[in-house]
């Protein structure tokens, strides 16, 4: 199964580059999008076995409990987009450009390689790729914002990646003689590692993929590349992107604990959480561009994932769900932007008025989606949220748990403040037909708000054994 | 050997803080790729074919000849003008660079004291890491901002002497073809940046802010 996670999306981009039927295309992304999320699922619930059969590959590459979350997540946000790339791909008044599927395969592959990568150079090698696949996706539009954001994009990362390198080398250093880079080999003799050097790599590990998770203060690309991406893109990259670099962090956490030095990367973790909050929260009020203000509720939702990770414990526990339950909600709002920028033709919060008179269902799905990302009961999202406070409570963080909640209410004033401008008024722009698009815009978010409601009133059981075993490899 | 290779590395890193000429920083990057090379063969304990036909290949072929070639080619392609335009006078780059050399050299020191890494190699590296990230907020063209990007490779390719005997060959080899890769497709977008500005300064991509 692995080896057709890894090799079908190669040998389909191969292909699609001789082929220019749009129609083709968007078949081939579709049926893909669909295969995924069977192994996604059924590997999760349904015991599905991922094995390669391929004996070279076998030491690289498999599925651990921690990567089988993140699977499930690649999957259901993949599928998502793909169902609604169908419409955004055929919408005549676009530019088609047919590098768009074939590196949005690219781009799954490389995410699908990193999850299953059991080498922590291999890992650096599929990260590295997220960045480069995905980079000529954000510059779909070819427009001066959408190059100046991509080069900012594939700059910063890829020096943020070369320093999380450096960290990778001082984590060889670290085990000394005879060290390689496979997880088992490092968490296996983590206890007789080189402290001093363990730190140093850690630091810089954290830096490097931080800077790929989006974290304050090692974040500027982030807006711009959301913001300026095609929004199924956009959703991708926070859906899923931004995920796997926390996978990475928590990978590299999970060494650190094992040598007992757990302390030292809660400390970053809680300083970094905290930092990204507060700088999401602040710009939030700020920007008057949705696209951007998502982002931005993207920075801070990183760091409230982070600081769960800080808190530890429940929190570990809290951080995980949050990680579903944000993706899908963020995932969810950004194709519903799509709506609203294909039929507004702006990004600017200010000139978007009306959008329930526009646009019903997207209007409803805008509002829902905010009840979502602002962690209103029932949503998925409150009860991570709730979960994070009560394990800051436990653990006697009462002042820093006060300073979460005054930012946490900030972003709801923020974003509720800027969602209902755009929502309620007096549409501008009587005289412009009425926007219609096919039901592909809307089914997607749908489905994920309507899974982020299910997350937060009844957490399936099936679904609770899978966090619980990503806290425990953790652990 | 080594350590004399190293001090030459240092002086071509000083000799890019006061040079004014844009095809001179090609000349030294490929200078550095010939250095790397030859300090990698003198520190290899046992060198078989295939470990000395990867270094071989990434440093003589790729780090010395392939990417100064296409970093030129970019130049000339874009009419690029052949001065640097650094933000402040090369004297304060000077000292600056010596200064990122001199904590080099004072990482050194402190690693001594700690097994695992040959102490010269991995406080040279931190400072050619640093002296790269330098090298980027210090100049205004996008080319040298690639420039510097490849300096901070060559840095972690020295970190990488000094600690990973044991990387696999197949990690290496995916490590490389991903910086190749982000070099060729960063000078395609310089390319593209040069015909919607118009420009390759800086200065034309700082409309995206809030």
């Amino acid at each position: 199964m692995i080896d057709l996670l890894l090799f079908v999306p190669i040998i389909l981009s191969i292909l699609l580059v001789f082929i220019s039927n749009k129609n083709v295309h968007i078949a081939c992304l579709v049926l893909y999008a669909a295969f995924h999320l069977i192994v996604g699922v059924g590997s999760c619930f349904f015991n599905l076995k991922i094995a390669t059969y391929l004996p070279f590959l076998a030491p690289y590459f498999k599925l651990d409990s921690l990567g089988s979350l993140f699977l499930l997540n690649i999957s259901v946000i993949f599928a998502g987009v793909a169902f609604y790339n169908i419409g955004f791909l055929k919408d005549p008044t676009r530019e088609w450009r047919k590098l768009y599927p074939i590196f949005l395969l690219m781009f799954v592959f490389s995410i699908d390689g990193l999850i299953l990568s059991q080498n922590l150079g291999l890992f650096w090698v599929f990260i590295e790729a997220t960045t480069l696949s995905s980079a000529v996706l954000i510059c779909h539009d070819r427009s001066k914002a959408a190059l100046e954001a991509t080069w900012k994009y594939i700059f910063i990362c890829s020096i943020g990646i070369a320093l999380a390198f450096v960290g990778i080398l001082l984590l060889l250093a670290a085990y000394g003689e005879g060290g390689n880079l496979f997880f088992s080999y490092l968490y296996g003799n983590a206890k007789g590692a080189s402290v001093f050097w363990l730190k140093l790599s850690f630091i810089f590990m954290l830096i490097g993929f931080g800077t790929k998770m989006g974290l304050v203060p090692v974040h500027s690309w982030l807006p711009d590349a959301h913001a300026e991406a095609p929004s199924p893109i956009s959703a991708m990259l926070s859906g899923a992107l931004l995920n796997t670099a926390f996978l990475g962090i928590l990978r590299a956490y999970k060494v650190l604990e094992i040598a007992g030095k757990g302390d030292f990367a809660r400390g970053l973790f809680i300083l970094m959480g905290i930092m990204s909050i507060c700088i999401g929260a602040v710009y939030i009020i700020k920007v008057r561009n949705f696209k951007r203000l998502l982002a931005y509720s993207s920075i801070e939702h990183m760091g409230i994932m982070v600081l769960g990770v800080g808190i530890g414990g429940l929190g570990l526990f809290a951080s995980l769900l949050h990680m579903m339950a944000h993706s899908f909600s963020k995932a969810s709002l950004f194709l519903t932007s799509g709506n609203i920028l294909h039929s507004y033709k702006t990004k600017s919060i200010d000139q978007v008025k009306g959008l329930f008179k526009r646009d019903y269902y997207t209007g409803w799905l805008w509002m829902i989606g905010l009840l979502a990302i602002t962690a209103f009961p029932p949503f998925g999202t409150f009860i991570s949220e709730f979960y994070l406070i009560k394990a800051m409570f436990k653990d006697g963080h009462f002042f820093l748990a006060a300073f979460v909640l005054f930012f946490l209410t900030v972003v709801l004033y923020g974003m509720a403040h800027a969602f209902f401008v755009m929502l309620f008024g007096e549409d501008v722009k009587d005289n412009l037909e009425h926007h219609k698009a096919s039901f592909t815009a809307y089914l997607p978010q749908t489905v994920f708000l309507l899974a982020v409601l299910f997350l937060g009133v009844f957490i399936p059981k099936p679904f609770w054994d899978i966090i619980q075993n990503a806290c425990a490899y953790i652990k | 050997m080594s350590d004399f290779l190293i001090i030459i590395f240092v002086l071509t890193m000083l000799y890019l803080a006061v040079t004014g000429m844009l095809s001179t920083y090609v000349k030294i990057l490929a200078t550095q790729g010939v250095l790397l090379f030859l300090i990698s063969i003198s520190e290899a304990e046992k060198i078989n074919a295939g470990i000395f036909l990867f270094i071989a290949l990434e440093t003589l072929f790729l780090k010395a000849m392939i990417i100064p070639w296409f970093l030129s080619k970019t130049i000339k392609k874009n009419e690029i003008a052949r001065e640097i335009e650094p933000y402040i006078p090369h004297f304060y780059s000077l000292i600056i660079m010596s200064v990122i050399y001199s904590f080099g050299f004072f990482l050194t020191i402190i690693a001594i004291s700690y097994k695992n890494v040959s102490p010269l190699f991995f406080g040279i590296s931190m400072a050619t890491i640093l002296a790269g990230l330098f090298i980027i907020i210090s100049r205004k063209k996008l080319i040298t901002h690639l420039m510097g990007y490849m300096i901070i490779e060559n840095g972690t390719f020295l970190l990488s002497l000094a600690v990973a005997k044991e990387m696999p060959l197949i990690v290496s080899l995916g490590v490389s073809l991903d910086i190749f890769i982000g070099l060729l497709l960063g000078g395609i977008f310089i390319n593209r940046i040069r015909s919607t500005f118009d420009e390759h300064n800086i200065d034309a991509l700082s409309n995206l802010k809030d």
